[in-house]
C-alpha cells in the first residue's frame, strides 16, 4: 500500500534536508497520535516508517536529543497520504506540542506576558530546530494582532500547519485569547519566507 | 593567554540539561503528590503522575487547559489567587477538586508563586493532598463518637429512670411507715379512750 503512496527514494530525499529537530517534537507528535488517533494507528505509523527504513522506538528518542528535520517530513508525508489526515490534524497536532514540552517548561518565565514571549520566540525557536530564523516583526497592541516571519526554513507543506497550531498554544500560554493565527506567506507558494499574522 | 579550560562549552551544557531533563522526569514519576504547574493566566503548562490519576484526565487533555475546569468553586479560586499573590505561598487550603468523570474529591491545596528576577509572577506550583481517605476515617470517627454519645444518653436516661423509680419507692415506703405509724397511734389512742370508758362503766357499776 505505502509504496504507492511514499516511496523510499521520496523519503530518502527528505533525509537530505538540512538540520535537525528536538526529540521532544517526535515524542510529542507520538504522544499525540497515541491519545487522539489511537494505539493502532501508532503502530500503523510505525510499520509504514520500517518499510521506508526508520523506525519509530518510542523509548529510544530523547526529549533533548536532535534528530534529522527531514524525519519529520517523513512522518508528515506519512500521515498525509497513508492515514489521510487533514489540515485540522496537523494544526491540532501543533496545538499540542507546547504542553507536552520542557522546553516550553523552561521558557515559561516569558509566558507571563504575550508581548514577552513574542520578543524570545528567535531564542525558542533556535531551542528547537538548528535551521530557521524566527523574526519577530511586528506587536500592535491596540489593533490585536502580531506579525512573525520565518526564514531560510522549508521542510514540508504540512509542517506550515503545524506550526500555526503551535504559534495559537504559544499564544494562548501567555495568555492572548480567541487567537486565530494565518499564514500569510509561504516557500511553498512562492514566496521567499513565512509570515505568520497572530490575532487575537 | 591560555583559555580557561573550566568554562562549560555548549556540549557540556547540553549534557547538563539533558541530565536535568532524566532528573526532572524521574523525580516526576515518583512523586506520589499530585503536582501541576500554571502559566500566571491559569493555563495547565505541566502536570505529573499523580496529579494525572488524581484527576483521572490524560495529558493531553489537561494540558493547555485552564486549572478552572478543575474545581466547582471558582470564587473560591478566586480567592486562592489573590491570597498566593500577596503571600506568595498558601499551605493546606480545603477545596473540592472535580475530577474528569465528575467525582468530587476533598483536596488540600498547597500554592506557590513562581517570579523571574524582576519579582513579576511567571506562573504557580500547586500541590494537591488527596483528603478523601483522611476525611472518610474523620467522619467514621465522628460517627462513632455521636454513636457513643447517644449510647451513653440511653444509659444515663435509664439511670435517671431507675432513679426515680428507687427513690420513688424510697419516698413511699417513708410515706407508709408514717401512715402504719399514724395508724399505730391511732388504734393506740382509740384502744386508751376505750379502756377509760370501760373503767368508768365499772365505776358506775360499782
Amino acid at each position: 500500500m505505502l509504496t504507492d503512496l511514499v516511496t523510499k527514494e521520496e523519503a530518502q530525499k527528505m533525509m537530505e534536508l538540512p538540520g535537525k529537530v528536538r526529540g521532544e517534537s517526535f515524542l510529542g507528535m507520538i504522544n499525540y497520535i497515541q491519545e487522539k488517533k489511537g494505539e493502532d494507528e501508532l503502530k500503523g505509523l510505525s510499520r509504514e516508517l520500517e518499510k521506508l527504513g526508520h523506525s519509530l522506538d518510542l523509548n529510544s528518542i530523547k526529549k533533548l536529543d536532535w534528530y534529522p528535520i527531514g524525519l519529520g517530513a517523513v512522518y508528515l508525508t506519512v500521515l498525509r497520504r497513508v492515514f489521510n489526515w487533514k489540515d485540522e490534524d496537523f494544526i491540532d497536532m501543533g496545538v499540542s506540542i507546547p504542553n507536552f514540552s520542557f522546553i516550553t517548561k523552561i521558557f515559561m518565565r516569558y509566558l507571563s506576558s504575550s508581548p514577552s514571549i513574542f520578543k524570545i520566540a528567535p531564542k525558542y525557536w533556535r531551542e528547537y530546530f538548528t535551521v530557521g530564523e524566527i523574526e519577530p516583526v511586528e506587536w500592535n497592541e491596540r489593533k490585536k494582532y502580531s506579525i512573525l516571519r520565518l526564514k531560510n526554513f522549508k521542510v514540508h507543506p504540512d509542517h506550515c500547519l503545524f506550526l500555526l497550531g503551535l504559534l495559537q498554544q504559544m499564544g494562548k500560554l501567555s495568555g492572548l485569547k480567541e487567537i486565530t493565527v494565518q499564514e500569510t506567506k509561504c516557500p511553498f507558494r512562492g514566496d521567499s519566507y513565512h509570515e505568520f499574522i497572530i490575532r487575537w | 593567554m591560555r583559555k580557561n579550560q573550566r568554562e562549560p562549552t555548549l556540549q557540556s551544557l547540553e549534557e547538563e540539561l539533558k541530565n536535568l531533563e532524566r532528573f526532572i522526569d524521574e523525580f516526576s514519576i515518583f512523586l506520589p503528590l499530585a503536582v501541576c504547574m500554571i502559566t500566571p493566566v491559569g493555563t495547565i503548562i505541566y502536570t505529573n503522575r499523580s496529579f494525572l490519576k488524581l484527576t483521572q484526565y490524560k495529558e493531553i487533555e489537561i494540558a493547555g487547559q485552564d486549572i478552572n475546569i478543575l474545581f466547582e468553586n471558582r470564587e473560591e479560586l478566586e480567592k486562592l489567587n489573590k491570597e498566593t499573590l500577596e503571600k506568595k505561598l498558601v499551605e493546606g487550603k480545603e477545596m473540592i477538586l472535580i475530577s474528569k468523570d465528575g467525582k468530587k474529591i476533598p483536596v488540600s491545596i498547597y500554592v506557590s508563586l513562581r517570579e523571574d528576577e524582576k519579582g513579576a509572577p511567571v506562573g504557580y506550583f500547586l500541590a494537591f493532598l488527596d483528603m478523601t481517605e483522611i476525611k472518610k476515617l474523620r467522619e467514621e470517627l465522628e460517627e462513632k463518637v455521636r454513636e457513643r454519645t447517644k449510647e451513653l444518653q440511653e444509659r444515663i436516661n435509664e439511670l435517671e429512670k431507675f432513679h426515680k423509680l428507687t427513690v420513688g419507692r424510697e419516698l413511699k415506703s417513708i410515706e407508709l411507715k408514717e401512715e402504719i405509724k399514724r395508724l399505730k397511734k391511732e388504734l393506740e389512742d382509740k384502744e386508751f379512750k376505750n379502756g377509760n370508758k370501760k373503767s368508768s362503766m365499772i365505776n358506775f357499776s360499782e
